[in-house]
């Protein structure tokens, strides 16, 4: 991720944007490989409340992780079916459940801002900054940093 | 049974045997049609399929006579990728295959020069390889180099001082490919690059090696853990789940009523099968998953599975077939559940979990059954310490006090109708299994007259012993803590079991009270040149246990409380033909003693044997790294007795001469 200390005057970062529980985040596009339909999950007994499941995308077992669990949200009750971001780390690939994709935005990385004080704490261990939109707030997702799932001690 | 040998190795597929089809196609007595040209293929077994293709059609449709040998070769080696595993489809055909469509160009043009030298495939502990070979000319090392450069990959004065392998390498190198010219048979566009990326991200390698005019030679290695296993599909509160076929022993469908029923002693429910008591847990509430919905507690599916020397049942909703499936690692963030494996896409693309039975037999030795631990609200009383618990049948003979044996060394729990005990020269004998049983009676017990007798059954290579007791209590995990010391013959010492102070009987001291010739009968002479043994072991529960049975089958014993005494006993001077010892202990354990002592010049070659409750293959791996020679389950005394012997038969050989 870029640190505030070297972005240069005039650099734009692209972000895939999702809404999770009404708020809107942004994933940084290089670390964004697909977005696609999370279909016959199959849940892990024993896991952490925050894996959803895995799931086979073409051939690959893909372990999806519920972002409103890992965000401290509740569960979505709209009965719309979600929809996943995938990533990778470290030749792993992940689902990240969102409730709405929504578009690219090609921001300003000068525009980017600390994480404000009052951000919810589980939100923003997350969050690598926000962008203010026009009327909202755009939280920037730390791929990494919702990858690092601690397993539940009572499963484990 | 509990007992593996380090050294043999694991027979997780049955090995293959392609000579007959590599005849068959190489000599070409038989040439495929192309309508039979599926992507078929069953698995190691049944591994006749056809993978031979679409290619073959492909390839055979416009391929000229002086390609045919190609073709065949072609054939073979899909074939072989093929069986391989399941992934072979995936990746290793893939490979093999694009593997063919460049290297031919890279080395002849002329096809018909291509001889197969050999296509063998083999397999170790870890890994499983193919190997393809051919007496063609070779790499065109100038060509390669010619490309290198043109492609900016390394400099002319850099290339003089690269070895031929080295130079080789090249051809792995992304967009790599010297064919002139995209035709059916290769450069297809897809170069060396994306086999190796694709054997790569399965955590296999590729070795080429090629000498010009001579030939060259292919070997990729796969690991093993990604291999194809032959699991059983079970249901369990609405999930399925697999379950490897190499430990399964048998499915029991069990009734109220029947032969096979689940009964309870207290409440750790257990199987009776075949007079055989097994554990029985539910797999949904091992897993935390229980809907709810009723399971009946009397009927159900038993898949009765085997781990080292434990047996128990997983009871499960359902089962439903057995399928060949391609183990994938779990997720890192799943990695951490005990209880599976891995996890695998069933032929209908849903991913599915599959369960290891280790990590069961390790839930049931831990925690008890788990049905016990929700019934029992008391249960989170004692809460699992993570200590190293035993499972230990408890009973009453004798005295009020309750006694207790370590489970696992008991072979059968009976209950027999007094009237067919008899009373032969002064003893009580029973016809048991169309053998007669000796009962053995601890002091201050009576055999019974009226109803039934309770007795445990201790059985050994073909004989039994009975021991008579008044009641059979329970089976308690606990950690095995003796406190005080026996002073009584057989008894042990007394220990806090469920509160009560119980003693714990030393079950070699009335196994010789039946067959006198117990432990001295059959190999164990007592020789004359006696070997001595270095036993170490924290808990002298076992040191108290397993000495005497060493002694008796003929070895001189020193026990040694810990690692660190062992240490010192070996460099004394005294002499010891072999080590045993424990896993499990604190300060320095037993993986890294055999380290300790591998890596000290004058033990360098002392045999060592680990001696543990925790049989797994990932345990007994990780002893062979260490240096050990064998692996023995902590209860597994003929197991243990083999493996002394095997361990010393060298040096008294030695000694012979």
């Amino acid at each position: 991720m870029t640190t505030k200390t070297d972005t240069i005057e005039g650099t734009v970062a692209e972000y895939v944007t999702a809404f999770i529980g009404g708020q809107l985040f942004g994933l940084p596009i290089s670390r964004v490989q697909d977005v696609f339909m999370p279909e016959r999950l199959t849940r892990v007994p024993l896991s952490s409340a925050e894996i959803a499941g895995v799931l086979n995308l073409r051939g690959r077992i893909v372990t999806v992780v519920d972002m409103r669990a890992r965000l401290g949200l509740p569960k979505n009750d709209d009965g719309k079916l979600p929809m996943a971001v995938g990533v990778d780390l470290r030749g792993e690939s992940y689902g990240l459940l969102i409730d709405q994709i929504g578009e690219v935005l090609k921001l300003r990385e000068d525009s980017r801002e600390e994480n404000p004080v009052n951000l919810d704490p589980r939100m923003a261990k997350l969050a690598g900054g926000v962008h203010r939109l026009d009327g909202q707030l755009m939280v920037v997702l730390d791929v990494d940093r919702v990858l690092e799932i601690v397993p539940d001690l009572k499963a484990a | 049974m509990a007992r593996r040998n380090i050294h043999s190795k694991k027979k997780f597929i049955d090995p293959l045997k392609l000579d007959g089809l590599f005849d068959v196609l190489v000599n070409e007595s038989i040439r495929p049609k192309p309508a039979d040209v599926l992507y078929h293929y069953t698995d190691w077994n049944g591994a006749r399929g056809i993978l031979l293709g679409q290619h073959f059609w492909e390839t055979a449709h416009d391929c000229t006579n002086d390609e045919a040998e190609l073709v065949s070769a072609h054939s073979v080696i899909l074939e072989v990728a093929g069986t391989l595993r399941k992934e072979a489809h995936g990746v290793v055909a893939a490979t093999l295959d694009l593997f063919l469509r460049s290297y031919p160009r890279l080395q002849v043009n002329k096809l018909k020069t291509i001889y197969l030298a050999c296509f063998t495939l083999a397999k170790d502990d870890r890994e499983q390889w193919g190997k393809y070979a051919d007496n063609g000319r070779g790499l065109n090392t100038e060509r390669i180099k010619a490309k290198a450069i043109q492609n900016g990959l390394v400099s002319e004065a850099d290339l003089e001082k690269m070895t031929e392998a080295q130079i080789h390498k090249f051809i792995f190198a992304p967009g790599f490919s010297t064919a002139a010219a995209v035709t059916s048979v290769s450069g297809r566009g897809v170069g060396m690059d994306v086999v190796r990326t694709n054997i790569d991200q399965i955590g296999g390698t590729i070795d080429i090696k090629s000498v010009a005019g001579e030939g060259s030679s292919v070997t990729i290695k796969i690991p093993l853990t990604l291999a194809i296993v032959s699991a059983l599909i079970v249901e369990a509160a609405g999930d399925r789940f697999a379950i490897p076929q190499l430990s399964v022993v048998e499915l029991v469908r069990a009734r109220a009523n029947s032969e096979h029923r689940i009964e309870r002693i207290k409440d750790t429910a257990v199987l009776r099968l075949r007079n055989k008591l097994l554990p029985l847990m539910h797999l949904k509430k091992l897993l935390k998953i229980d809907d709810g919905s009723s399971s009946d507690p009397e009927n159900g599916f038993i898949v009765v599975t085997q781990v080292g020397s434990q047996t128990f049942g997983i009871v499960v909703d359902g089962v439903f077939h057995t399928e060949e499936i391609v183990v994938k690692p779990m997720s890192t963030k799943l990695r951490h559940i005990d209880m599976f494996s891995g996890n695998t896409i069933l032929g209908d693309g849903a991913v599915i979990m599959i369960i290891d039975p280790n990590g069961i037999a390790k839930a049931l030795g831990a925690s008890g059954s788990a049905s016990r631990d929700l019934a029992d609200d008391n249960a989170a009383g004692h809460a699992i310490t993570g200590e190293q618990l035993t499972s230990l049948l408890v009973f009453r003979a004798g005295s009020s006090q309750p006694k207790a044996v370590p489970l696992g060394l008991v072979t059968r729990l009976e209950e027999i109708a007094t009237d067919k005990i008899e009373l032969s020269n002064g003893r009580y004998m029973v016809q048991y299994r169309e053998q007669l049983m000796p009962l053995v009676q601890m002091d201050g017990v009576t055999v019974q007259t009226t109803g039934s007798q309770p007795i445990l059954v201790f059985a050994d290579d073909g004989r039994s012993m009975g021991l008579v007791v008044d009641e059979i209590i329970d089976i308690v995990e606990e950690r095995l803590h003796i406190e005080v010391a026996g002073s009584q013959s057989g008894i042990l010492g007394s220990a806090v079991i469920k509160g009560l102070a119980t003693e714990v009987i030393d079950v070699g001291h009335f196994l010789p009270m039946a067959f006198a010739d117990w432990f001295s009968r059959k190999e164990m002479r007592p020789s004359m040149s006696s070997q001595s043994v270095l036993l170490v072991d924290d808990s002298a529960f076992f040191r108290n246990m397993l000495a005497p049975v060493l002694k008796a089958a003929g070895y001189k014993v020193r026990v040694a409380p810990n690692a660190q005494e062992g240490l010192t006993a070996l460099r004394s001077g005294q002499v010891f033909d072999v080590v045993l010892t424990d896993i499990e202990m604190p300060d320095m354990n037993g993986f890294e003693f055999a380290e300790t002592i591998r890596a000290d010049q004058h033990l360098s070659s002392m045999p060592i044997i680990a001696l543990s409750s925790m049989v797994s293959p990932a345990a007994i791996e990780r002893g062979r790294q260490a240096g050990f020679h064998d692996y023995v389950a902590k209860f597994d005394r003929p197991g243990l007795i083999a493996a002394l012997k095997e361990q010393t038969a060298a040096p008294e050989i030695r000694r012979a001469a």
